[in-house]
């Protein structure tokens, strides 16, 4: 009795065939923290950049009240630079949820970062913007004081991660 | 946009948004803290927050308290806001900065803008803290308290007699004088003293001018006198009450800015504050919508040179009241003298005699367009040929130049207000050397010594040293004449203008210049007296002239091209004389010549100190200088400079020459 060889057709179907599926690997569980700054992130991103564009209309159709600087130019610098660092700490919101899982962080530090960078994303551009909206002469307007309290979260924050990191 | 500013300011905002900021940030903290530390957390920043924002709002209302009083007390920016005047079409720099950075920032390095400054920090030159300053039997007690400027006027007795606080600043280049505003209104008084900011030293502000000694004290008010130049748009609306006058005077921006020489900006704003006008306008035409350019290149350079003149002349007023309560009429781009309730006079038009009855006054008004200014305002701001004598009147000169009239030149052809290199004189690049002239005058930039017979490099090849001599006086100085003139000894006699040539040949006297001219540029000879023949066109001027020529001649003896091609070794004896002239302005001008003589570069002389002090000083000074004279060694004297062999004034003609002085009270103020 011959054993009859597969026709080409058949070798061709053969190989083509999806091998039958491997029994579904558990997927890593998601840090709470990953979806919390990745959401805070985006969603500060989007208003930051909102804020530019408005910045950008003030510019374009030489509105008065930021572009009639009188003798400082305090409150242009601090609106621009809200916008310029809220822009930036919303990026490092979006960077930080996306390279958590790979940190291999400590609960507690990854707890404790989350939470200063989340306070230093409000309070720094917070701090600008609000210095910004009411100056008095070349002095910006007592909102600036949020912004030393949120520098020193940004601090925190980095360097908690800077060493947590493993 | 303002008015959630606004809000955020008044109604306590600035401090609860952020502290409700803070709570929000810290709120996340506060999941698994235990009490205390959730206590700690609230806490430490709020308190921190509230802490450090308290003593900054105490802080800004004090400074705003203090600068909402100022602003009271003057007429600073009063019109600025359409909201309180429809009409207004005014807008201040500050929004011209937005778009024109560049020459904003040129604006605001200039004396320009800082012709008229409220009274702070920034703006007062003067060492104000602790200065004691006479007035006659009282003294001035002036105190810096904070960013405010106060004078305590103390009686004889000891007794306070007033406090005020200081308001306003005029001038920043050479001289500071300070105004004291009113309490009823924002009428501004003078400060009696005036600083003079390159020998950092306060003068009374009588000597600060040159004025007869015998004159009134000066008690011009800004409101009346000051406002027109060192204001934008200002109107004095100055009216008299039982307590006397008082002003409610508005000026759309205090210095000179913008839209004093662009006209009002507001139609040209609103109208490029739409991107698409920008983009269609970048075409110059359009460019200049809503406003005026007075570059010659865009205007025609009469009404160019106009919109200087508007401040930089001698104008008659026929109708002052009106114009005081009104303001000047006149916009960059218009005609002066239609439109600015004033006629920039050209007396070589009228020099003679002030009509002697009501026909010939009509006849002269009808053919000048003004009334005769009067004889005594003449002679007192005009060369008896009509060329003017004071500085800041330069459009007055540039009228009767040649070049305005027949070519055109204006005032831009050499001075840029955004592109200058210097801001002493906003000259425009290069403009300080031959190429001012040469611009036009190309054919003598080829063939220049052969034109001024002097050595290329000479001061003697400066075309401005030969056509714009220093003959107007001004600031405790002479300075250049803008009327573009050329030397000649028939004017000097017929005016008493020294010549060009004898202003730097200032040992020479006026045949010399007749011999060379007559060579040089083929003048008749004029006929001259024994004296004119004899002695120095200089020092005859410096003896027998009237105070301001008797000034110029003095800067003369101490400007350095002078004493290269004159020699400076003979001038001191004549200048320690002239440090006792009668006018103080005189006075200064002469120790600062006699400052030039390296021998005496230290003298000390306190200008408007009282005759005893300066006696003491000039003996003091003339002791030096006699020290250092050589002896007596049979030197011929030199009778041109009336010197005898040591060098010093021979008295007896020094006497003789002054008896013949001219010794008409005069005024020459700026």
């Amino acid at each position: 009795m011959s054993k009859q060889k597969p026709t080409r057709r058949e070798r061709s179907e053969q190989q083509t065939q999806i091998p039958p599926a491997k029994p579904a690997a558990t997927a890593p569980a998601r840090l709470p923290e990953e979806l919390r700054h990745f959401r805070f992130g985006w969603w500060s991103l989007f208003v930051f950049v909102c804020l530019g564009v408005l910045l950008e209309a003030f510019l374009a159709f030489r509105v008065g009240w930021y572009m009639d600087t009188g003798a400082n130019e305090t409150h242009r610098l601090m609106l621009r630079l809200g916008h310029a660092h809220g822009t930036l700490l919303s990026l490092m919101n979006i960077a930080f949820a996306a390279g958590l899982a790979r940190m291999n962080l400590d609960g507690a530090v990854r707890q404790l970062v989350s939470r200063c960078l989340t306070a230093a994303t409000l309070l720094v551009p917070g701090g600008f913007i609000l210095g910004g909206l009411v100056t008095h002469g070349a002095e910006p307007g007592l909102g600036i004081i949020l912004l030393p309290v949120g520098a020193l979260f940004l601090l925190v924050a980095l360097f908690k991660l800077a060493r947590g990191v493993r | 946009m303002s008015g959630v500013t606004a809000a955020i300011d008044s109604l306590g905002l600035e401090i609860i948004i952020p502290a409700l900021l803070l709570l929000v940030a810290v709120l996340p903290f506060l999941l698994n803290a235990n009490r205390n530390q959730a206590l700690g957390l609230l806490a430490a920043p709020f308190l921190l927050a509230l802490g450090l924002g308290y003593l900054k709002y105490q802080a800004d209302h004090t400074a705003a308290a203090s600068e909402g009083e100022l602003l009271r007390a003057t007429p600073a920016q009063v019109r600025l806001s359409p909201d309180a005047d429809p009409g207004n079409a005014y807008t201040s720099s500050q929004t011209c900065r937005a778009c024109h950075p560049g020459e904003y920032d040129s604006w605001h390095k200039s004396y320009h803008r800082t012709m008229t400054q409220l009274a702070k920090p920034d703006a007062v030159l003067a060492k104000w803290h602790g200065t004691e300053l006479p007035l006659g039997q009282a003294r001035l007690h002036l105190e810096k308290k904070g960013d405010e400027y106060w004078v305590t006027t103390v009686g004889a007795d000891g007794i306070k007699q007033a406090v005020q606080r200081l308001t306003m600043t005029t001038g920043s280049h050479h001289l500071q004088v300070y105004w004291v505003g009113d309490k009823a209104g924002n009428m501004q008084h003078p400060f009696p003293y005036g600083w003079l900011i390159a020998d950092q030293k306060w003068a009374p502000v009588e000597d600060t001018f040159l004025r007869s000694p015998h004159g009134a004290p000066v008690d011009a008010k800004w409101n009346k006198v000051c406002i027109e130049c060192h204001s934008v748009a200002g109107k004095a609306a100055v009216s008299m009450t039982r307590q006397g006058q008082t002003a409610r005077t508005e000026v759309a921006e205090l210095g000179i800015s913008c839209e004093a020489c662009h006209g009002p900006a507001r139609e040209h704003i609103a109208h490029f504050q739409n991107p698409f006008n920008r983009y269609t306008g970048r075409d110059e035409a359009k460019a200049a919508h809503g406003i005026k350019n007075p570059d010659t290149g865009k205007m025609d350079h009469r009404k160019s040179a106009q919109v200087c003149g508007q401040c930089h002349s001698y104008q008659f007023t026929p109708n002052p009241p009106k114009r005081l309560a009104q303001g000047p009429s006149f916009l960059p781009g218009g005609d002066l003298n239609a439109a600015a309730n004033a006629v920039a006079v050209q007396p070589s038009k009228f020099t003679g005699a002030p009509p002697k009855s009501q026909a010939e006054a009509r006849q002269f008004a009808a053919s000048h367009g003004h009334p005769h200014p009067g004889g005594e305002w003449l002679t007192d701001r005009f060369w008896p040929d009509g060329m003017v004598r004071v500085t800041g009147r330069e459009y007055n000169g540039l009228l009767d130049s040649p070049c305005f009239q027949r070519g055109k030149m204006s005032c831009l052809s050499c001075h840029s207000m955004h592109d200058y290199h210097d801001r002493n004189d906003q000259l425009a690049p290069r403009m300080e050397t031959n190429a001012a002239c040469t611009q036009c005058h190309e054919d003598i930039r080829e063939n220049l010594t052969a034109h001024t017979k002097h050595a290329a490099n000479s001061a003697g090849s400066s075309c401005y040293n030969c056509h714009m001599p220093h003959t107007t006086y001004g600031l405790l100085s002479a300075i250049r004449s803008h009327q573009i003139d050329s030397p000649s000894v028939a004017a000097q006699l017929k005016t008493g203008r020294v010549n060009a040539c004898n202003l730097c040949h200032i040992n020479q006297s006026l045949s010399w210049t007749n011999e060379h001219l007559a060579e040089w540029y083929k003048h008749k000879p004029a006929e001259l007296n024994t004296e004119s023949k004899r002695i120095s066109s200089v020092l005859e001027m410096l003896l027998k002239g009237d105070a301001g020529q008797r000034a110029i001649a003095a800067w003369h003896m101490g400007w350095e091209p002078a004493r290269q091609a004159s020699g400076g070794d003979w001038q001191a004896g004549w200048l320690l004389r002239t440090l006792n002239d009668p006018y103080s302005a005189v006075r200064y001008i002469a120790h600062k010549a006699l400052q030039a003589d390296p021998r005496l570069a230290k003298a000390e002389f306190d200008y408007a100190a009282p005759l005893a002090k300066r006696t003491t000083q000039i003996q003091k000074t003339r002791t030096d200088w006699e020290k250092q004279l050589p002896e007596q060694t049979g030197v011929a004297q030199q009778i041109e400079l009336l010197i005898d062999g040591q060098g010093k004034p021979i008295e007896a003609e020094a006497r003789r020459l002054e008896a013949k002085r001219n010794n008409r009270p005069m005024t020459l103020q700026e």
